[in-house]
């Protein structure tokens, strides 16, 4: 079953942030707790852990792009195969 | 995955059982238990962990307010304990208590939507983790202060002995409330007036801000009940058999009249405290390799699969429905009515007045 990951709050008074770095490509698989990606919020670049083990489907948001609002669907997680 | 099944050597605490008091429990086995009960047992230990994760999910939303302290990695304490008691007693923790609170029965929509601070939630929508209640489900909260539900256990206890039923409290707190003063208060009246109540430290070996060596003069934490005669017993909290089998063993000794009990859970949270603590004060690599070699889920799954009597299909299918569960439970904490305003008034006198 697919799922979307969004973009988490990651300070109280976070609104948007920035996806600084992804650091996993599609069709990779990833561990849970493994970094995923860097995101630059208001205060700093945090790290964004994946909740799941499964396979990286989709990255929705390209790095360095424009800031985004929190809870935009970033990335779509799955196991291999599924679309 | 195979190799990491041997692996859970360095989390195979030996355990010492305190003998200060006579008689002492004998020490605890493993409990053998059969593919129902260890189905059962990861069923609630997935269901705990997916509504963490969506629970997380929503905090970061900006839908839950105030802190939010998740139970994630600690599963099998909860779920090997609660598995051998009766109906009638009584389970009290402090603000890490979703787990404990699914465990008892409670649903995960009306936990959910407590987190929300929905109408639909278990104290209506104005509790939220610190203030869950259920006395139908004999769970007395989700308490704010820490290590205040250690007394407060203790009287569960008390009622319990007052009544002249044999049920038992369990009283749940983590290792840095264990160096609250009103801790040790507890334990004293508890043996003295012999009450049924099993202490139980969840001992995730990291407090708010520092881990429980640097911040404990005895960080065995078994024996903190030795100046008051308490028998206590370490148990490796990774390992739903071993913490059932634990249960087993002192819950209908501490049943029978023979006065409080100390278990000390030795667990481990992937979270930070709570959602706002980064968790510096550790290593990234650490929590990998807990994850990695001595998950709760992940080593119940192994010794279903090995058992034989389970596929990989139903694994499968029960994780769709427990996701289908939580997801439920998702959509009604943001479909549910936030409270009315009238309720500012009700439930804080008992009748009226």
């Amino acid at each position: 079953m697919a799922t979307e990951i969004f973009l988490p709050a990651m300070s109280p008074t976070m609104e948007e942030g920035t996806l600084a770095k992804w650091l996993v490509a599609e069709g990779d698989t990833v561990k849970a707790g493994q970094v995923i990606a860097e995101i630059e919020t208001d205060k700093a670049t945090m790290e964004l852990e994946s909740d799941e083990s499964g396979t990286v489907l989709e990255l929705l948001i390209a790095a360095s792009g424009n800031a985004v609002k929190v809870g935009t669907p970033i990335a779509m997680m799955g196991e291999a195969g599924e679309s | 995955m195979a190799k990491a099944a041997k692996s859970a050597d360095n989390t195979k605490h030996q355990s010492t059982p305190n003998t200060e008091r006579d008689p002492a429990p004998p020490y605890p086995k493993s409990y053998k238990a059969s593919t129902d009960e260890l189905l059962e047992f990861y069923r609630q230990m997935l269901l705990i962990r997916r509504f963490e994760e969506r629970a997380g999910q929503l905090y970061g939303l900006g839908l839950i307010g105030g802190f939010c302290h998740l139970y994630i990695g600690q599963e099998a304490v909860v779920v090997g304990v609660q598995s051998a008691l009766k109906k009638g007693d009584s389970v009290i923790t402090g603000y890490r208590d979703h787990g404990h609170m699914l465990a008892t029965g409670i649903s995960a929509k009306a936990t959910m939507a407590e987190l929300t601070g929905r109408s639909g939630g278990i104290s209506r929508g104005k509790g939220g983790s610190m203030h869950m209640f259920s006395q139908e489900h004999g769970f007395y909260g989700g308490h704010g202060i820490v290590g205040a539900q250690v007394p407060i256990g203790a009287g569960l206890a008390f009622a319990h002995k007052y009544n002249g039923t044999d049920n038992v409290s369990v009283a749940y707190f983590g290792d840095g409330a264990a160096n609250q003063g009103q801790v040790y208060e507890a334990f004293n009246m508890a043996e003295l007036w012999n009450l049924p109540v099993i202490f139980i430290i969840e001992n995730n070996q990291y407090a708010m801000g520092t881990s429980v060596n640097r911040a404990s003069a005895e960080n065995q934490l078994f024996r903190r009940g030795e100046s008051f005669r308490i028998p206590g017993v370490q148990v490796n909290g990774m390992d739903v058999c071993d913490v059932r089998g634990a249960a087993e063993e002192i819950i209908p000794w501490v049943r029978s009249g023979k006065g409080p009990v100390l278990l000390e859970m030795k667990t481990y949270r992937y979270r930070g405290h709570s959602m706002s603590d980064p968790a510096k004060y550790r290593s990234k690599d650490e929590v990998e390799q807990m994850r990695e070699h001595s998950d709760c889920i992940e080593a119940t799954k192994r010794m279903l699969l090995e058992g034989g009597k389970v596929t990989e299909e139903q694994l499968k299918e029960l994780e769709k429905k427990i996701r289908a569960e939580v997801a439920e439970a998702a959509d009604f904490a943001q479909n549910s009515p936030e409270p009315d305003a009238s309720e500012l008034y009700t439930d804080i006198l008992v009748g009226s007045y």
